[in-house]
């Protein structure tokens, strides 16, 4: 039960590479508003399984912060939507990792993780859109297409932060190799 | 607790995760079901003056009367379960030619003129399109 802890400079590094993803992400346009694939959320889970809860909120906050700085979005309702999805999101993985933690039979893998905040995040942004920009009830009937986005693009990066947890082991343990080798 | 780094990726889907992906999908289902239910016809029209309720009429009597708003007179007619805006005093007409409404839920407005009228059915209380301009 050790955790990995992240010097400060890892954890605004990790954060560096979530802002860019963020910014190119950004950059993408969306056929539908609202719905983006969150690819910068990768990072989040990354640093989740490698280093535990507490450095992954660091990351997701700073990227936010720091993200909508340097597209100028800080303080919009761009923000205060990002900025209540990425919080809830946190604190949904958060719950589920006290919970069910990382390496025993009953926890889930990346894709549960990436599931759960994708769910929060959509769930977060729907109620804040609702109580502060759009309070008609007409908005709920958005939630199952978004929660369908939700649902899809969470496969999607749960997958891929798989895909880099696997590649990152491999390397760790042919760092150790290399080390031994020495 | 961070990872020891072998057990995670032995595979990719671990029951855990099957678990959550079937409630995710199960969850979407029950949200489409209960949130898209189709609009069904409205029985009654309620008229929205400055937000207030003014006035409602029962679709099924078809007539022509006017209310009044902050512009002036607007003409309403309801016409076979259906209700429209026939003339306005505002500028840009959009509630002309909105046409004609019918559905429980759907609104009519007249945002000049602080008329709004909303069409209401017995079967859905809570059943309103999002609404996109």
């Amino acid at each position: 039960m050790t955790a990995t802890r992240l010097k400060d400079q890892q954890i605004a590094g990790f954060a560096a590479l979530a802002v860019v993803i963020h910014i190119l992400e950004a950059s993408v346009p969306s056929p539908l508003p609202g719905v983006k694939p969150g690819l910068a959320n990768v990072v989040t889970l990354v640093v989740l399984f490698r280093h535990g809860w507490a450095a992954a909120a660091w990351v997701a906050g700073l990227r936010v912060l720091v993200g909508s700085l340097l597209l100028g979005s800080f303080m919009t309702p761009t923000f205060m939507l990002s900025a209540s999805g990425a919080i809830a999101s946190v604190i949904a993985l958060g719950v589920v990792y006290r919970a069910l933690g990382l390496q025993h039979v009953w926890s889930p893998g990346p894709l549960g993780y990436a599931m759960v905040a994708a769910w929060a995040h959509m769930a977060a942004q729907l109620f804040v859109a609702w109580l502060l920009f759009i309070p008609h009830d007409g908005l709920w009937r958005l939630a199952p297409v978004l929660l369908t986005a939700s649902t899809v693009f969470a496969v999607v990066s749960g997958w891929a932060t798989w895909k880099l947890l696997s590649w990152l082991a491999e390397r760790d343990s042919a760092d150790r190799v290399d080390e031994g080798a020495c | 607790m961070a990872l020891s780094r072998k057990r995670w990726f032995v595979r990719f889907l671990k029951w855990p995760d099957l678990v959550m992906a079937a409630t995710a999908v199960t969850a979407l289902a029950l949200l489409y079901v209960s949130l898209w239910q189709p609009a069904g016809q409205a029985a009654e029209l309620q008229v929205l003056v400055d937000n207030e309720p003014l006035l409602s009429a029962p679709l099924s009597h078809n007539q022509n009367f006017t209310v009044e708003g902050a512009l002036g007179l607007s003409e309403l007619e309801i016409r076979d379960g259906k209700v429209r805006f026939v003339s306005s005093p505002c500028r840009n007409q959009v509630c002309v030619h909105h046409g004609w409404a019918s559905h429980s839920g759907e609104l009519l407005a007249c945002l000049p003129n602080r008329i709004a009228l909303v069409l209401e059915g017995e079967a859905a209380v809570n059943d309103i399109d999002a609404v996109n301009f």
